[in-house]
């Protein structure tokens, strides 16, 4: 086998990425900054005291427009890309492949890291926190995404998460001045480290089992496996690893934490973007490796992953719901709902294994829905921030935002109306496409009706935030239509998101078969 | 080949007035928000007349404009053997054209009339907002191409209706009308989506221009006998005795009136309450199906709902509940159209009320103007020097609803007398029970027709008589009120005035594109107009028979007015006051509405408030409040004290979770399926015995060995069949011994049970 | 099965040093410590990725090993920058004081 050019060109999104990462690292490499001592701003709260350093007014503003237009490049080389991958291609001797599915989630990351990164820099000048590397490091994440949802390969899988999770945990702690934000950082990093660790030990007891760390020759060799125990068992981290990274229960601790404590919109694209590239190694891994028409016990059987992920389903849904219910701080509060959404996604994957390929659109929608939806509600979060180091957090502020912000509040209504699946909005269709798909099978009945409790259940929630904004008056006064961060690009994103989460819950037909083509290569 | 055209425009245009004026109106200032409401409208009805001009003007084979933009799949979902496709789209035929016309250009004169009468109004830009809003969603339910997109609308209305009768919501009374509005809507509502359910599950399409090539399906008998297209004709006739305040839902009409009077003219007069009618000739292959009962349904409740709300208004105080009332008796009027298969006579009506009902409320909404706020007509009187232009162009209306040649209403009326005298009523071809099939054929075709016919008759008697009632008690005599009210009397400003005559002309001329064919054979060019969608009536009157019956509807028109002058012309007289003493029990019944509300009250109100009282003290107060939602609280609570211990912020603590979760992940997935799988499941067939094992499909991989004795020797070893039969030698009591076990993890479980064998 | 025999002994170091790793993580206090034992979970991962390559005479297993070192590093200098951030915080570095978000 030689080393094929085409091959450079079918992962141009992936290596066009790359090199905006770095050429954006350059750039902030030599922006003039200067220090700012703490006497500049008195009003800061004792927790953001330290010196630090702040950009000459100007020079980095336009580091923004251009990752945004980084961005849509990449968007455009997935578009490109897309009449080519009707047939999947397998890249880099069979580590990569292109197919749509993997083009269609990469698309959903971008354009959720895009709408992300349009709302950044507000926020970031707003709370005194700019951080050149900000848009660097979420292009390398990102690149670590895409190739986590075309990765072939056990290998290509984990270099794809650890691009995409070194990347998410400096981010997480690139608020440097915030306590809040390094304690985040350290917790995501020590679990993400440790549960990489798992992961490699389960790729590693997987090779030994099956000798190959190639998905699909994994999955040949699924009925010659040398020895079952080692070869579930690295079933098992592996899934384990996954499932760190979806957030799903019990793996999901570290979520509550680190969503908390990460700056807003960083929030919104691990919650978005990160989870989506998860899920999507997780079909990769699920449905390309574990599952075989010949060795059935591995994917259905006692001990197979279509078990193990029920388990974890039925699990995530139902703690990510309770402990929603009593949470005060938003961020929190979608932290834990998007555990709760990482339970009905993986009703998805299931329903991957036990009716087939007929659920991969319902899935692939729900997380496109899910993506947009996030976003957007994290954008909103960023934008009615009332001042450096204060965002709005406590439910208890966000009273009377109906008329303070009516068109803010209009959108969190949207988002938050999604999120708790109500049409005509993205997650109505995608909880119905998702559980519609499910039910094809009735052994997922009791899964998809404990799915419909849950969702009924965190209707509760959802809805408390939306009573908060236009039925109770707020408690102290502010300043009359005073949001600060929400500047021009900001309002962009939200508005963005708004209309892709009502565009995908108006129009679901055109999304439904956009997915329906995205098929999985193997 | 359709023609295309972007029909979206039409109610984008007004939708987007909706957004920008809700969102931006307040600092928009008046002035603006009135161009932007008014402009937005305005700009609709060119479109749409330029859209209805192409569709005249260009011979289109099927009749209809289609919005290419606006036309795709809207909800689709495939699964095994089952694909859920729903398209959406926007289309303009000749039945839309009318509708369309008369909303956006009434519409327009109602919007600008309404900057003169909200000038006041603190709520201005939310008042446009929702004015703009209602025309978007009343323009989607005409313009739609199937019942969803229709049905989009039609909840859309219904909304707005809801948020303009409880505009001014501080007052408690508005605000519950508006709730109740609401709810009466709903019922009917539920039936029109009922409907759908069963003619998507019958036919997999709701494509208004696909209905018509699955009749065969839809002539299938569905239950009882009767076809398919009967059951969901009246399920949809539901949702439009809702919409449309047609017996036995028509209660929230009156009460509707709670709401600025710009609202009553443009939604409850002259636009949304006519959406019944329209849907029911939208549908009209389905209520054509024979046996016709759903016709003979809508007809009678038709003629019913007109003669009893006509009765009431004789007898009402407040100018716009007598309005109110006229509305849902002539909404009665155009149901009989359609009901009878005079559709086109039906729209027709549709059309020219539109005109003089909506330049009542008007005029109404001008009286009251001067009059501060007041509605009560026993306290106005001698209006006519101060407000003249109201005055006769109130005048012109009055002409015109009661039916007086050659003004709108008196074709319109005719039209629909005609039809229902003419119409021919058919019903199952057997007899029911003691009637047999000739007397039922005879009662159908002969004298249900008649009995319609004088129905309508009499309840044009009583419009003329309660209308210019009204207009004597109000224009004529010396005035009644305060003082300071005779003070403050002044005519309205032009912005109101104007559109009281542009609205006075239209009633004058309206009916002239509808002569029937006996005064002028080419004269019926609005049933022409409307004859490729809407099927002319099956039968044909005599010249003579025709003539009769116009001169009979004019002369009681003529009586009515007669006697309206002599009872009230110049005020109350007292013969109308003797009268009302004699027929005491009469006008009591009459003035409260025959006691329907009284009625629901018992029926429904009080038995729902009490199971709703049941549901709070017992079910919710302690089931719930108790039960559930303490229990829940303590068990989240106590879930809570597990997560908080967990989630005590340590990230050590996390991992440790992680540990655990994995190890009890791992510990469910392979002890668990074992056990399942023993848990074995015996049938007995004599001496034969049957084994399965249990777990369904979890126990993919399992092997299982099993002793039938209980004699410490494994009868089967290791076998994968999870299905094992055994035949004892002879009678006795046995245990058997049974033990799945998971290779891969050497897990196993054992079960014994014993077994009898005679 | 495996041509076992004395690659077993590898395989259990491996095993074991995996779970000293894990034990490190979760027990000791001090983030550096918990770095390293991190570290330590890597290469006993990668130790058993070279005895399976070593046993199948396959060299997939060793080239992963390769790339694995690579990530671990990267995985250092990151966790590095992270403890330092938390130092500059709070001037400790100690776990169980991160605890300012919790339940």
């Amino acid at each position: 086998m030689s080393f094929d050019l085409e091959d450079l060109r079918r992962t141009a999104p992936l290596l066009l990425l790359s090199a905006a990462g770095l050429v954006l690292l350059l750039l902030e490499a030599f922006s003039r900054v200067r220090l700012i001592g703490r006497h500049y701003h008195k009003k800061l709260p004792p927790e953001t005291s330290e010196a630090y350093a702040v950009p000459l007014a100007g020079s980095r503003t336009y580091l923004m427009p251009l990752t945004v237009l980084f961005l849509a490049a990449a968007l455009g080389l997935v578009v490109w890309l897309w009449p080519e991958a009707a047939e999947p291609h397998y890249l880099y001797r069979r580590m990569l492949v292109l197919d749509r599915f993997g083009l269609l989630l990469s698309g959903v990351c971008i354009t959720a890291a895009a709408i992300g990164a349009l709302g950044a820099p507000a926020y970031l000048r707003e709370q005194r926190m700019e951080f050149g590397e900000y848009y660097a490091l979420l292009l390398l994440s990102l690149a670590g995404m895409v190739m986590l949802v075309s990765a072939a390969d056990l290998v290509s899988l984990l270099l794809g998460v650890e691009t995409m999770s070194l990347g998410a945990y400096v981010l997480t702690g690139s608020w440097r001045r915030s306590p809040r934000s390094s304690e985040a950082a350290m917790k995501y990093f020590l679990m993400g480290a440790f549960v990489s660790a798992i992961l490699l030990y389960g790729i590693a007891l997987i090779y030994g089992s099956t000798g190959t760390t190639e998905l699909a020759e994994v999955r040949a060799h699924l009925s010659e496996m040398r020895s079952a125990p080692v070869f579930y068992l690295g079933m098992f981290f592996l899934l384990a690893g996954l499932a760190f990274k979806i957030a799903a229960v019990p793996f999901h601790m570290w979520a509550p934490d680190v969503y908390e404590g990460a700056p807003t919109p960083v929030t919104g694209f691990m919650m978005a973007a990160v989870k989506t590239a998860a899920f999507g190694g997780l079909i990769r891994l699920c449905v390309g490796g574990l599952t075989s028409g010949r060795v059935p016990e591995v994917s259905t059987g006692p001990t197979g992953w279509v078990n193990v992920l029920f388990v974890l389903s039925a699990l995530s849904m139902t703690l990510g719901n309770l402990a929603a219910l009593r949470q005060e701080n938003i961020k929190r509060l979608l932290a834990y709902s998007s555990i709760a959404h990482a339970g009905y996604l993986l009703v998805g994957v299931v329903a991957l294994g036990v009716v087939g390929d007929a659920a991969r659109a319902p899935l692939i929608y729900y997380l496109l829905g899910y993506a947009v939806t996030v976003v957007g509600a994290m954008a909103v979060v960023a934008a009615l921030a009332m001042g450096p180091g204060q965002e709005r957090l406590p439910i208890e502020q966000w009273a009377g935002l109906g008329q303070r912000h009516p068109a803010m509040a209009l959108a969190m209504t949207l988002f938050l109306l999604s999120l708790g699946g109500f049409p005509p909005t993205a997650g109505f269709f995608g909880k119905f496409y998702l559980f519609r798909a499910a039910l094809q099978n009735p052994s997922l009945l009791l899964l998809v009706l404990l799915a419909i409790v849950n969702s009924l259940v965190s209707v509760y929630y959802y809805l408390r935030i939306v009573t908060a904004m236009y039925f109770r008056t707020p408690q102290e006064e502010e300043v009359e239509g005073h949001v600060p961060a929400a500047q021009g690009a900001l309002r962009l994103a939200v508005l963005l998101a708004a209309l892709l989460v009502l565009g995908l819950g108006v129009w679901p037909g055109w999304a439904a078969t956009v997915a329906e083509a995205a098929k999985l290569a193997g | 080949m359709d023609a295309s055209f972007p029909l979206h425009l039409i109610p984008l245009l007004p939708l987007l007035g909706a957004i920008i004026n809700l969102l931006l109106g307040r600092r928009l200032g008046k002035g603006a928000v009135a161009l932007v409401a008014c402009g937005s409208v305005a700009a609709a009805a060119l479109v749409a007349t330029r859209a209805v001009w192409v569709l005249g003007t260009e011979g289109l084979p099927s009749g209809a404009l289609v919005d290419r933009f606006f036309q795709a799949d809207w909800i689709f979902s495939s699964g095994d053997g089952l694909d859920l496709h729903v398209s959406a789209g926007l289309m303009l035929d000749r039945l839309s054209a009318v509708m369309v016309l008369v909303v956006t250009w009434i519409g327009l004169l109602i919007h600008i009339y309404a900057t003169g009468y909200m000038e006041h109004d603190p709520g201005y830009h939310r008042f446009f907002g929702y004015l703009n809003l209602f025309m978007g969603a009343m323009l989607i339910l005409v313009l739609g191409d199937s019942l969803p997109v229709t049905f989009v609308g039609w909840e859309g209305v219904g909304v707005c209706s809801y948020l303009l009768i409880g505009f001014w919501y501080a007052e408690d009374k508005n605000a519950t009308a508006g709730r109740k509005a609401f709810i009466v809507n709903r019922v009917g509502d539920f039936g029109f989506l009922l409907g759908m359910c069963l003619l998507f599950s019958l036919i997999g399409t709701l494509k208004y221009s696909e209905i018509g090539s699955h009749m065969q399906t839809l002539r299938q008998p569905l239950w009882l006998g009767w076809p398919a297209a009967c059951f969901i004709a009246l399920l949809i006739f539901v949702g439009c005795t809702g919409k449309s305040a047609q017996i036995p839902l028509h209660i929230w009409l009156p009460d509707a009136m709670a709401g600025p009077t710009p609202v009553s003219a443009l939604i409850h007069a002259a636009t949304m309450v006519t959406a019944g009618v329209y849907v029911v000739a939208r549908t009209h292959v389905l209520f054509d199906v024979f046996p016709t009962s759903a016709k003979m349904v809508v007809a009678g409740i038709g003629a019913a709902t007109a003669l009893m709300a006509a009765t009431v208004g004789i007898v009402q105080r407040d100018f716009k509940r007598i309005l109110a009332y006229s509305t849902v008796s002539q909404l009665g009027f155009m149901f009989v159209g359609v009901g009878t298969g005079a559709y086109a006579a039906g729209i027709f009506h549709l059309m020219t009320h539109a005109f003089f009902k909506a330049g009542l409320f008007l005029g109404a909404g001008s009286v009251m103007h001067a009059m501060g706020g007041e509605g009560d007509i026993t306290k106005m009187g001698g209006l006519g020097k101060h407000l003249p232009v109201t005055r006769w162009t109130f005048f012109i209306y009055c002409l015109a609803i009661a039916g007086i040649f050659p003004l709108a209403g008196f074709f319109s009326k005719d039209a629909i007398l005609a039809g229902a005298w003419a119409a021919r009523f058919q019903l199952a071809r057997q007899g029911f029970g003691p009637f047999s099939v000739e007397w039922v054929q005879h009662f159908t075709q002969d004298i249900y027709p008649k009995l319609i016919w004088s129905l309508l008759a009499a309840a044009a008697l009583c419009t003329a008589f309660y209308m210019w009632r009204l207009y004597f008690v109000v224009f004529t005599g010396r005035f009644r009120g305060t003082a300071d009210q005779e003070h403050h009397l002044h005519e309205s400003p032009p912005e109101m005035t104007v559109p009281l005559m542009v609205l006075a002309a239209g009633s004058v001329v309206a009916g002239w594109v509808g002569v029937p064919a006996v005064m002028y054979h080419e004269g019926d060019w609005f049933g022409a107009w409307l004859a490729p969608v809407l099927p002319p009536p099956a039968q044909e009157l005599s010249h003579s028979v025709e003539w009769g019956l116009m001169a009979v509807a004019l002369c009681l028109s003529v009586i009515g007015i007669a006697s309206a002058y002599l009872l009230y012309y110049g005020g109350i007289s007292e013969a109308a006051r003797r009268a009302a003493q004699i027929l005491r029990p009469l006008y009591l019944l009459l003035y409260n509405k025959y006691y329907i509300d009284e009625l629901y009250d018992v029926v429904f109100v009080r038995p729902l408030k009490r199971t709703a009282w049941f549901l709070w003290y017992v079910v919710d107060a302690f089931f719930i409040d108790k039960v559930l939602v303490q229990g829940w609280a303590w068990m989240v609570s106590m879930l809570g004290r597990a997560v908080r211990y967990l989630q005590n912020g340590e990230v050590q603590r996390y991992l440790v979770g992680v540990l655990v979760g994995t190890a009890g992940i791992l510990w469910v997935t392979t002890t668990l399926p074992p056990r399942r799988a023993a848990a074995f499941r015996l049938s007995q067939q004599g001496r034969r015995v049957t084994l399965e094992a249990g777990g369904g499909s979890s126990r993919v991989g399992l092997v299982y060995r099993v002793d039938w004795e209980s004699d410490g020797k494994w009868d089967e070893v290791d076998t994968r069949w999870s299905t094992l039969t055994h035949e004892y030698p002879g009678q006795g009591t046995y245990k058997i011994l049974f033990e799945a076990r998971d290779p891969r993890w050497g897990t196993s479980s054992t079960r014994r049970r014993v077994v009898h064998i005679e | 099965m495996l041509p076992l025999s004395y690659f077993n002994y590898y395989l259990a170091l491996g095993a074991v040093l995996f779970a000293i790793g894990a034990v490190g993580v979760i027990a000791r206090r001090n983030a550096l410590i918990a770095l390293m034992s991190v570290e330590l979970m890597l290469n006993a991962a990668n130790l058993t990725l070279v005895v399976f390559a070593r046993a199948q005479h396959d060299m997939r297993g060793q080239a992963v090993a390769f790339l694995t070192i690579a990530v671990a590093a990267a995985e250092a200098a990151v966790g590095l920058a992270i403890v330092v951030g938390v130092f500059r915080n709070r001037r400790s570095t100690q776990l169980d004081d991160l605890t300012m978000m919790k339940h």
